[in-house]
């Protein structure tokens, strides 16, 4: 027996037919709808198949705790498994699809898994699939990944585009019930900036269930200030200091996002938070509380009062609860045939009342089974205590166990967990930091308590913000009265009794888990996946420790219910990551000529977050060829390379020359007006930290230049000294590494070309080799510095980034009879291999200035950053890896960086490794430089380049690393 | 007739800088870090004790003040203007850009959509971003991609060094 829509009554539009699809079939609900609820109304029973046994399941709840209903929504890249049809908001066009089932969902093949039921207990995985150890990745987890498991994820990349937004408030109130709406009405009105999230699409929560008090919440929402209530925003997590996350479904109940993001991330800082999170209905365990047709008393009463629908012509009632009787009554009044009520208790208020209206009331009973296929037929059901039951007919069983108060967000910001024996429930505790729950997530019952203590929870938000709290709103009805919840969790009789209907685990389940020793709250989740997957085990969770207290001989508070991390609530992979995604996961770093070498041929090539010209080849072509050809031009005639994305730190201050003694390990402060020095710069623990040449350009006034890499953490070594290690130093430090483009001009034509475009005498008298200073190029007040990388001669000239392209244009007219040519960081690299130059790959962070041959550098007088800690024996040992040259013996064969050497034969372990490798441009072949044990001494041996990963091991002599000039006669030319 | 203000507008110039930083225990009439003053001419922004960026005007002062640091190279200015400004920052500023909580002249540096920028309100409804240079095309890219939904109106940057 199925449902059916009603001739009246209900929040949906019955002027608004809405189109839909599930399953393949045709449907039509109205506007205001769930998913969930048009399909009851067009008399769907069967929704879904369940994790483990693929057991028939139906709808449980209407709202975003149910464990069953859960649907493949839309098609192609935008498919998106395990959303609760529940919260799906009906759009014409919507195409959904029942999940895990094969063929079909009212065939399913997989369901025999049922019967091998007994042999999938607790813990079955762990014990089953052991052995053998190989057939694991072969046999059992294809196997089990296939049976098990809910929906599938799209193959194709989401479409659809997210966002994230930070947003602060005075006061976040989680949750638009009568609690949260009173709250947020109090606080606006008090002046307070607030955000009320509701994850629904309407407001109201349970008073949307009531009629006298459906209108009550529109009023109050439609008076809160515009912007006040974010509707379809779930508060996914509570991170502390007034943090929270929230997801907002921003288009998902549209067929298409169009220009909006699909969804949002809020992350919300709030100096007060209330949580009016509500409460969920509970299930109870009894054989059979699986099967279609049996849902909770609150969802069947949410499904006829605001959606209108008839779960079925005729219910039973199930409930240890007034709840249970009120939900009859409200579902005898709509036109539903009430065939019985199994209450535990002896004797309610509530009863009275149903037993009053003429239904039929049995107090002492309760449920042993359920009876029917796909749908439900009819229950047995026992005066408690006596053996023999009574067949009862009913189309749906209303089950209402109690309330258990949504406290993740409580538990995530801190707040102690207290257990409530009138209502059976784990409630939280007093607020703290700022947080405070209030309503029934703080376990109250009835709208009009609800609302009183969300006014209460907003006059003490309030007072601490110093704001005046008004007058309290109107109450959303007549008070109404409540009952005790009757402990009653679980009915012992024969036959599965579910505590997770997700994911299949039986009382039983737990008992067993408690004799294997998983007892404990934590270990049984793990153990028995109680409370695990997409609802956490909302609807169930009390009732698995009321099985784990019994089992255990303990009370349900000794259990304690496992700890809810974030997220609440499923959140989606698109949401979090946000827009940062693809080629905008991480800013990019341009070049200020970025366009200049785009349209010039550039091949870019990622330097962290720089793009950097690898080779300047209008082809394409990135063979050895053209970097070669490049190269060959800087030491045959004069090249020109972009060097801007050096890190440039301007130091200045009467203490200037004394700092960068002491973060330099060499001197600085002999250093005199107009030379630059190159220096070396090593961690506290004495390892080499990073090099460059740093120029005196007045008296107290310096620039530093850093490598690529490393140019944010040198900035933040030397600011971090600076302020903690000797904050008695009047220095200042400025990143000018944006203001200032750079070129390097090298080639023995250099100065040819710079000479009429400079206007000052570049002369080896004026401005001989590590000269530095101020220089007008092409008309641009800059600045010039005779240094040399590539080993010929070579000058960098800066100016400020807005020239950039003036200043380079120039140089590239005055070089062009010199046949200059722009070069990339490909022929950089060869260029300073062959002159022995290092860089990132053997400044690596293990080694040394001595193991690279610098040694002797570091000054003898005074201390420096890493002068105690590198004098520690194992950094001055004879044999640590240092630094050499290689070339193959046979000029034919080459050089794979990461190479291992080993001796000739290729035996014994590695004695260290190829840092560098490329094809020479000055002579034959390939060449490479390489951190050698011993190196130092070992020039002239004969050793293995072994890289097994090509299958290929070459002979190399070693040598020095200086192999181009090493008498360093060009740069002084 | 007049053109109605689109609800954000986003434009890149140019502007001159000079990061003043003052000596120690020189006393210059820099605004407080999170403050703005006219001076000098321009607008400094106090990014720290004894330190502010100056934009426009040019500071007169001999080293043994302050440390002058020229940085018109090293950003860019975006002006973000319009009566959604303020929303359209929030998808990537974790900083209050209530008009109440960040009021118009103050200042900031914050790191926004993971870029390290210097922020100044002028006006309720204006502010102004120093991105630097380099990182300023990606930047533009998420700006405009926020400002899209608003109806956002980005100009064409300045392509003087690009």
């Amino acid at each position: 027996m199925s449902g059916f829509r009603l001739p009246e009554g209900g929040l949906v539009d019955r002027e608004a037919a809405l189109r839909f699809r599930f399953d393949g079939r045709d449907y039509t609900g109205f506007a205001g709808d769930t998913l969930a609820s048009a399909l009851l109304a067009n008399g769907v029973t069967l929704f879904g198949r369940s994790f483990k046994y693929h057991r028939p399941r139906g709808v449980v709840t209407a709202g975003p705790e149910e464990p069953c209903a859960l649907v493949e929504l839309r098609r192609g890249a935008r498919r998106e498994p395990n959303t609760p049809a529940t919260t799906v908001e009906l759009f014409d066009g919507l195409v959904a699809e029942s999940q895990n089932r094969w063929p079909s969902l009212r065939f399913d093949a997989l369901s025999v898994a049922g019967l091998f039921a007994p042999l999938l207990a607790a813990g079955f995985y762990y014990k089953t699939f052991k052995w053998p150890a190989a057939w694991w990745e072969k046999v059992y987890e294809p196997l089990v990944r296939r049976a098990a498991g809910l929906g599938r994820v799209a193959e194709g990349p989401d479409p659809d585009r997210y966002e994230h937004i930070h947003a602060h408030c005075d006061l976040l109130v989680v949750g638009a019930g009568p609690a949260g709406l009173t709250a947020a009405r109090m606080a606006t009105m008090a002046g307070a900036r607030v955000i009320l999230a509701e994850q629904d699409a309407l407001a109201g929560g349970g008073a949307l269930l009531d009629r006298g008090a459906q209108g009550w919440a529109q009023a109050m929402a439609a008076a809160l200030p515009h912007g006040v209530l974010r509707p379809r925003m779930t508060v996914v997590g509570a991170y502390g200091h007034g943090v929270f996350a929230a997801v907002e479904r921003v288009a998902d109940h549209l067929a298409e996002p169009g220009m909006a993001p699909r969804q949002r991330l809020h992350i919300i800082r709030a100096r007060r938070a209330i949580l009016a999170t509500g409460a969920v209905e509970r299930l109870i365990a009894f054989p059979g509380n699986d099967r279609p047709g049996v849902m909770l008393a609150g969802a069947a009463l949410a499904y006829a009062r605001r959606f209108g629908v008839a779960v079925a012509p005729q219910v039973a009632v199930f409930t240890t609860d007034d709840a249970g009787h009120h939900a009859a009554l409200a579902l005898a009044e709509a036109g539903l045939q009430v065939s019985a009520i199994l209450d535990p208790r002896s004797e309610s208020a509530g009863a009275e009342a149903a037993r009053a209206a003429g239904l039929p009331v049995r107090m002492g009973w309760e449920v042993v089974a359920t009876d029917g296929a796909q749908g439900l037929h009819g229950l047995r059901a026992r005066r408690r205590g006596a053996a023999a039951s009574d067949y009862v007919q009913a189309g749906a069983l209303l089950v209402c166990g109690g309330f258990a108060p949504e406290m993740a967000l409580a538990h995530q910001a801190g707040l102690e967990t207290r257990w409530d024996e009138a209502r059976q429930a784990f409630i939280p505790g007093a607020a703290r930091e700022g947080v405070a729950a209030a309503g029934a997530a703080r376990g109250l019952h009835g709208l009009v308590e609800a609302a009183a203590d969300g006014a209460r929870a907003a006059r003490e938000a309030l007072a601490v913000l110093g704001l005046p709290a008004g007058e309290e709103p109107p109450p959303p009805g007549p008070p109404q009265e409540v009952s005790a919840t009757f402990p009653l969790h679980e009915v012992r009789a024969r036959g599965p009794a579910f505590v997770d209907l997700q994911h299949d685990v039986t009382a039983d389940d737990l008992r067993l888990a408690v004799r294997e020793g998983y007892g404990h709250a934590e270990h049984a989740k793990r153990y028995t996946t109680h409370g695990m997957a997409t609802d956490q085990g909302r609807v169930g969770g009390t009732a698995g420790a009321a099985v784990l207290a019994a089992a255990r001989g303990i009370t349900i508070p000794e259990v304690g219910i496992p700890r809810p991390r974030p997220f609440v609530r499923p959140a989606a992979w698109g949401a979090l990551a946000g827009a940062d995604v693809g080629l905008h996961f991480k800013p990019e770093r341009l070049l200020p000529l970025h366009d200049w070498h785009q349209a010039h041929g550039a091949v870019f090539v990622r330097v962290g977050p720089w793009l950097r010209p690898l080779v300047y080849s209008p082809s394409g072509d990135t063979s050895w060829e053209p970097v070669l050809e490049e190269a060959r031009n800087v030491r045959r005639a004069v090249g020109l390379c972009d060097v801007s994305s050096l890190g440039k730190i301007d130091v200045q201050g009467p203490d200037a020359a004394t700092f960068l003694d002491r973060i330099y390990a060499n001197t600085f402060s002999t250093l005199p007006v107009g030379r630059a020095r190159y220096g070396l710069m090593l961690r506290e623990d004495g390892i080499l930290f990073d090099d460059g040449t740093t120029s005196r350009l007045a008296e107290n006034h310096f620039l530093v230049t850093t490598t690529t890499q490393k140019a944010d953490e040198v900035l933040a070594h030397m600011e971090w000294h600076l302020q903690t290690a000797w904050p008695e130093l009047d220095v200042t430090l400025t990143d000018v590494a944006d203001h200032w483009a750079q070129f390097a001009v090298a080639g023995p034509d250099a100065r040819e070309v710079l000479r009429g475009i400079v206007d000052r005498s570049l002369s080896n008298g004026a401005f001989p080799f590590m000269a530095a200073g101020e220089a007008v190029i092409a008309g641009i007040p800059g600045r010039i510095f005779r240094i040399s990388f590539s080993g010929e001669l070579a000058y960098e000239v800066a100016v400020p980034a807005q020239h950039a392209l003036a200043a380079w244009q120039a140089i590239l007219a005055a070089g062009a009879p010199h046949g200059i040519r722009p070069y990339g960081l490909d022929a950089l690299n060869v260029l300073r291999i062959e002159k022995g130059h290092v860089t990132g790959g053997e400044i690596n962070g293990q080694t040394t200035p001595g193991d690279l041959g610098l040694g002797k550098m570091l000054k003898r007088r005074g201390d420096f950053v890493g002068r105690v800690l590198g004098q520690r024996p194992g950094l001055l040992a004879a044999d640590r890896l240092q630094l050499v040259g290689i070339r193959p013996l046979d000029p034919a064969q080459r050089l794979r960086g990461g190479a291992h050497l080993r001796d000739v034969q290729g035996q014994g372990p590695s004695q260290g490794y190829v840092t560098a490798a490329c094809m020479a441009a000055e002579g034959e072949g390939w060449i490479g430089l390489a951190l050698l044990a011993g190196g130092h001494a070992r020039h002239g041996e004969t050793l293995l380049a072994d890289s097994p990963v090509h299958g290929e091991a070459v002979p190399v002599v070693i040598g020095s690393p200086h192999r181009v000039d090493p008498e360093n006669r060009r740069v002084r030319a | 007739m007049s053109v109605p203000e689109p609800p954000v507008l986003v434009a890149e110039d140019r502007v001159v800088l000079h990061q003043v930083a003052a000596r120690r225990g020189v006393a210059l009439p820099l605004p407080a870090p999170g403050a703005s003053a006219a001076l000098w001419g321009g607008i400094a922004l106090g990014l720290a004790p004894g330190v502010a960026m100056l934009v426009g005007g040019r500071p007169d002062l001999p080293p043994d003040q302050a440390a002058v640091v020229e940085q018109t190279g090293g950003f860019l200015r975006m002006r973000v203007a319009g009566l959604a400004a303020a929303e359209v920052l929030a998808r990537g500023c974790r900083l209050d850009l209530d008009e109440a909580a960040f009021t118009p002249g103050s200042v900031a540096r914050a790191l926004i959509a993971q870029v390290t920028v210097i922020l100044y309100r002028p006006t309720a409804t204006r502010f102004e971003l120093l991105v630097p240079a380099t990182l300023a095309r990606s930047f533009v890219h998420f700006l405009s991609t926020a400002a899209a939904p608003f109806g956002g109106v980005v100009l064409p940057a300045e392509r003087g060094t690009r």
